[in-house]
Order: structure tokens, then C-alpha cells, then sequence
């Protein structure tokens, strides 16, 4: 059985995804409930509005009820539901592009700038390194450190191969301890 | 450091992040823990990951109010609680679904209404 990591009783969250497969609203929610502040975070990070973060926090329910019953019990379930989470925020800065004159590289660049916007709910980890990381370095602190996923759980999400997230984490681990003196 | 143990230290590392999630079986988690009694560096490193989580843990942020509770409002209710509605059979019936189906509606405008 994969555990997730958030469960001391992995038996009730498998309980909970079983009745929330037969339609339980509030089996799900209780479900939902235990990852949305890394769901949250993991969206943050990646974009400033605050609105539009909540706005793809309720796309990414929406998405997990509607297919939760294509889950299957040999994956993470969290890394599963990261991976719509995902999705759904390249949805979201596709929707961006085509209502905006700016290339999608510097549109993805320039909504995940925490100055840019007021009241921005950026929870990029380690506020003292984004100048230091990368967005694909941020990335993968975020999943590991805060998400506590494995290298595969990350390659499987990101498909950055294992070898390469390997090697970006020395990077990283360099780069933080520099940062950190 | 020998050879041996350079190599050691390289595989050794390449786990530690998973020792530090709990993410090893019990047998790989001996392995680093044997590794770890014998060998100041990596030790080193384990201490400063625990460092990096910490922080990392530290700065993330609460969900706020508004986005928890507009988290689910596309989630259709249960089903039984459409049924008790339904089966009430109360003359205010078509008042309650009416009001069932506007709920999300009503939670928005609330919402709204606050921010405003």
C-alpha cells in the first residue's frame, strides 16, 4: 500500500476515497480537507492573484471529484491530486496567454512575481532564496520540503526525469546553503 | 575519505531526503541510520535538510477564510441530503430546494458582500 505520509490511519483515508467515489460530498471534502493547504501553497507559489487562487483552488476540487473514481489505490493519492493541481494551473496560464499579447514564458514570469499584485498570497518556500532558485528549483523545494514527496512522486508529477531532480537537488542544496551561510 | 566511502556518501545523500520524509523503507532506513552513526558529513547534511524543512514548514501559509470556504462550492451536495429534502414533503418544499440550489449562490454573494 503507498502511504502518503498525512494519514497516522491510511485504513480511513482509502475509507474516505471509497465513499467519496460513491458520490459522498462529505466524505470527499473531509478527504479534500487534508490537503488543501498544500494545495493552496502549491498554487500560491506558482501564482500571485489571490483570486485567481482561489478561483483554481475550486477548479481543482471540481477536477479531483469528477475523476476520483479513475484513482487507483497503487499511487499516492496526494501526489495525485498535486498532479491536477498541476494541471490546472498550466489551464490557467493558458487561459492567460490567449487573452494576453505577452509570450507564455514571460507571462508565467511575470504572474508569479510577488511584487506585482497588492494582496499576493505567495508562499514560495524559503522567502529569503527566490533570488537564488530558479522556478523549476522553487518547484521541486516545494515538493519535497513542504509536499514531502519522493524523487519518483516528483519525476512522476513534473516529468523531470529522476536523475536530473537528483542533480537539481545538489544544486539546490548548495545554492541553499550558501543562502544560509 | 576513501574511495569507498566517497561512493557511500553519494548514494547515501541521494536518500537522505526521503529519510528526512519518511519516505524509506525499514530496511533502507537502517542503512542510512548505520551510515549516518559513522560518518560526520553526512550527518552534516542530514542536520541542514532538517534546517531547509523547517523553514520550508515555517513559511507556508494558512488558507485564508474566503478560499476555504469557497474550496467546494462546485461540489454537488450528497445526494441524501437532496433526498431528505425531496421526501420532507413539506408544503415549503419547493421553497427549501429552490434555497438548496441557491445555497453556493448565497455563500458567494456573502462572500462578496464582506469584501465590498
Amino acid at each position: 500500500m503507498v502511504t502518503d505520509g498525512f494519514y497516522s490511519d491510511d485504513c480511513e483515508k482509502n475509507v474516505l476515497i471509497e465513499k467519496a467515489k460513491k458520490g459522498s460530498s462529505d466524505a470527499f471534502e473531509s478527504l479534500m480537507n487534508n490537503h488543501l493547504k498544500i494545495i493552496y501553497n502549491y498554487i500560491a507559489s506558482r501564482v500571485s492573484n489571490s483570486e485567481d487562487v482561489k478561483d483554481i483552488v475550486q477548479e481543482t476540487m471540481l477536477a479531483v471529484w469528477n475523476n476520483i473514481k479513475l484513482y487507483e489505490n497503487n499511487s499516492s493519492f496526494k501526489t495525485w491530486v498535486l498532479g491536477i493541481t498541476r494541471r490546472k494551473i498550466a489551464d490557467y496560464y493558458r487561459t492567460s496567454y490567449k487573452n494576453s499579447a505577452v509570450p507564455l514564458s514571460e507571462l508565467e514570469e511575470c504572474l508569479s512575481a510577488k511584487d506585482e499584485f497588492e494582496n499576493v498570497e505567495n508562499s514560495i518556500v524559503l522567502e529569503s532564496t527566490k533570488n537564488v532558485l530558479g522556478k523549476t528549483e522553487k518547484e521541486i523545494v516545494f515538493l519535497i520540503f513542504n509536499a514531502q514527496l519522493s524523487y519518483t512522486e516528483i519525476s512522476d508529477l513534473t516529468n523531470i526525469p529522476v536523475g536530473t531532480i537528483k542533480s537539481k537537488m545538489s544544486t539546490i542544496k548548495a545554492k541553499l546553503k550558501k543562502q544560509i551561510g | 575519505m576513501t574511495e569507498n566511502n566517497k561512493t557511500k556518501c553519494k548514494v547515501i545523500s541521494e536518500m537522505l531526503v526521503d529519510y528526512i520524509n519518511r519516505r524509506l523503507t525499514q530496511s533502507e532506513n537502517s542503512v542510512v541510520i548505520k551510515h549516518l552513526a559513522n560518518c560526520k558529513e553526512c550527518r552534516e547534511e542530514v542536520a541542514l535538510l532538517f534546517d531547509f524543512k523547517k523553514m520550508a514548514q515555517d513559511s507556508m501559509k494558512e488558507i485564508p477564510q474566503e478560499a476555504k470556504m469557497t474550496a467546494f462550492a462546485k461540489i454537488p451536495k450528497d445526494k441524501k441530503e437532496l433526498d431528505e429534502i425531496i421526501n420532507s414533503c413539506s408544503i415549503f418544499m419547493p421553497f427549501e430546494l429552490i434555497n438548496h440550489f441557491l445555497l453556493p449562490v448565497k455563500q458567494t454573494l456573502r462572500l462578496v458582500k464582506q469584501v465590498i
